[in-house]
């Protein structure tokens, strides 16, 4: 026979775990809709309305950017698997730079993503500049491990990752991980440990 | 302290604008517990005599 | 098990006097610590390679952000106690969290979106990491206006200390959301197995600022907790004693 006390406890223990199993599930449930949003990869594997607003993240990819007309600008946009042309006419955040990641807002048009926001999704690691400047490949080094696949079912890691048709030399390049990303491995399907490095 | 320093590298607003709302945040969770206190030992005397 | 230690430990007169001795503790180391953090990373500490001067708004978020969750875990640990042992101490502490976690909550959200424009692009966007922060301030000041709302307290405490629990499953969700799911907020620094991501130069004013914003919020807590304690406890001799004894120094403490 329980004490009131003993099944008062066994009334919270209920609670928090009913709690945590219907995050769980829910969450499982509903991964893709809490993705902020997709990878190239994602796109390039699924069919996607012309007019479906949606938000692409990667890496600028280096050799890649070319200034247009006005404030218009084009570059390929990577995640270590796969990449995607874009497109965007307006400012750019401070941040942006061959190297960086970015999150655009826009539509597919004719194969490429046409985008009207264009945010910079910078790194966690802080160091000053003399630090960046003497380590070799430090400037422009962002890894692919904050890049996850939404649809979960990435292809299995390939040693050669994507190369910019204009300037193959200087284009991404897949390295096992160096910076160390605990978290890339934490959930299937997503790019493990691996970073953009730019020659210097 | 240098005009440069407060220029933060022209990030000024958003930097001092950060620490200034820090700095009423952090302040008013000393004041206003104390101001608390002070009307609460006001009551219990007022009650007490 | 015999729980009677328990209860002795928490009895509201001792409670009170602990935190009447360790309160002034608490609020000056972490005055200290927050004085050096704010000179170091205002003045010390070099400018970032990447975000130039503006990095320095982590010497104020992420202090704000840290204590958001831990003081969430510690209400919803009151609520626990207070809807499982019924113990005054847990009421008061409980209700005493609760402001000041909403108003880091409401700090690390505001910090957060002053170093969003400039770096991102962006105040807001409706990311995991983003949206679960606000949820956080949500439940907080849920907390309060549920506090507010009843006649009695220890009703009160109790309704609070469920809804504290309920609200716990968003503690992790905030903390993994950068794991779990893409979002535009980066990932952690500090806070995460393996090695920090921030230079030595960088990080001890953060250490120093979040050593010193707990110590800070341990003195908040201490001292809406004793307000709690003697409108309770009003009418009891410990509480007549005692503001006899506080009521000549109530103007200086």
């Amino acid at each position: 026979m329980m004490s009131k006390r003993q099944k008062r406890m066994a009334a919270v223990a209920a609670l928090v775990v009913g709690l945590a199993l219907t995050a769980v599930f829910g969450f499982t449930a509903f991964r893709k809709n809490m993705m902020y949003f997709y990878t190239p990869t994602d796109i390039l594997d699924h069919q996607v309305a012309d007019d479906a607003r949606l938000r692409l993240g990667g890496l600028v990819m280096v050799g890649s950017v070319k200034r247009g007309d006005g404030l218009q600008v084009d570059f390929t946009l990577s995640d270590c698997e796969k990449s995607l042309p874009v497109r965007y006419d307006g400012i750019l955040p401070d941040l942006f730079k061959e190297g960086q990641g970015i999150v655009a807002t826009g539509t597919m048009q004719n194969g490429v993503f046409v985008a009207d926001e264009v945010l910079a999704k910078h790194d966690e690691n802080y160091m000053p500049p003399e630090l960046a400047k003497s380590l070799k490949t430090a400037d422009g080094k962002h890894s692919c491990a904050p890049f996850k696949s939404a649809t979960g079912v990435s292809p299995a890691p390939r040693s050669q990752a994507v190369s910019s048709s204009s300037a193959p030399r200087s284009a991404l390049r897949a390295r096992e991980g160096t910076v160390g990303r605990a978290d890339g491995d934490v959930k299937g399907g997503v790019i493990v440990g691996r970073d953009a490095v730019v020659p210097s | 302290m240098s005009a440069e320093f407060w220029e933060m590298g022209g990030y000024a607003v958003y930097v001092w604008g950060s620490f200034a709302a820090a700095l009423i945040i952090y302040v008013w969770n000393v004041v206003a517990p104390r101001r608390r206190r002070r009307a609460i030992l006001g009551s219990l005397l007022e009650t007490d005599e | 098990m015999n729980w009677t230690w328990f209860h002795r430990l928490a009895s509201p007169p001792s409670f009170f006097r602990f935190a009447e001795r360790f309160a002034p503790w608490f609020g000056g180391l972490g005055l200290l610590l927050l004085l050096v953090a704010w000179y170091g990373g205002l003045v010390l500490a070099p400018a970032d390679y990447q975000q130039k001067d503006a990095f320095r708004i982590i010497y104020v978020h992420v202090p704000a952000a840290a204590v958001s969750l831990s003081l969430y875990i510690a209400m919803a640990v009151c609520g626990a106690i207070t809807l499982i042992w019924r113990m005054k101490l847990a009421e008061c502490v409980l209700v005493a969290i609760a402001p000041v976690g909403a108003s880091f909550t409401a700090l690390a959200l505001l910090t957060g979106m002053l170093w969003g424009k400039p770096m991102w692009g962006a105040y807001w966007v409706w990311d995991a990491r983003l949206t679960a922060e606000l949820v956080l301030l949500f439940l907080y000041l849920g907390v309060v206006g549920l506090n507010g709302a009843f006649d009695d307290p220890r009703t009160a405490a109790r309704a609070c200390g469920l809804l504290a629990i309920v609200g716990a499953v968003n503690v992790p969700i905030v903390h993994y959301s950068v794991v779990w799911w893409n979002s535009l907020h980066q990932g952690s620094t500090i806070l995460k197995f393996g090695k920090p991501n921030i230079s030595a130069s960088m990080a001890w004013p953060l250490y120093a600022g979040l050593l010193g914003t707990y110590l800070w919020c341990g003195y908040a807590v201490l001292r809406r907790a004793q307000n709690e304690l003697l409108l309770r406890e009003r009418g009891t001799r410990w509480v007549r004693e005692m503001g006899t004894e506080l009521a000549g120094t109530a103007d200086v403490c």
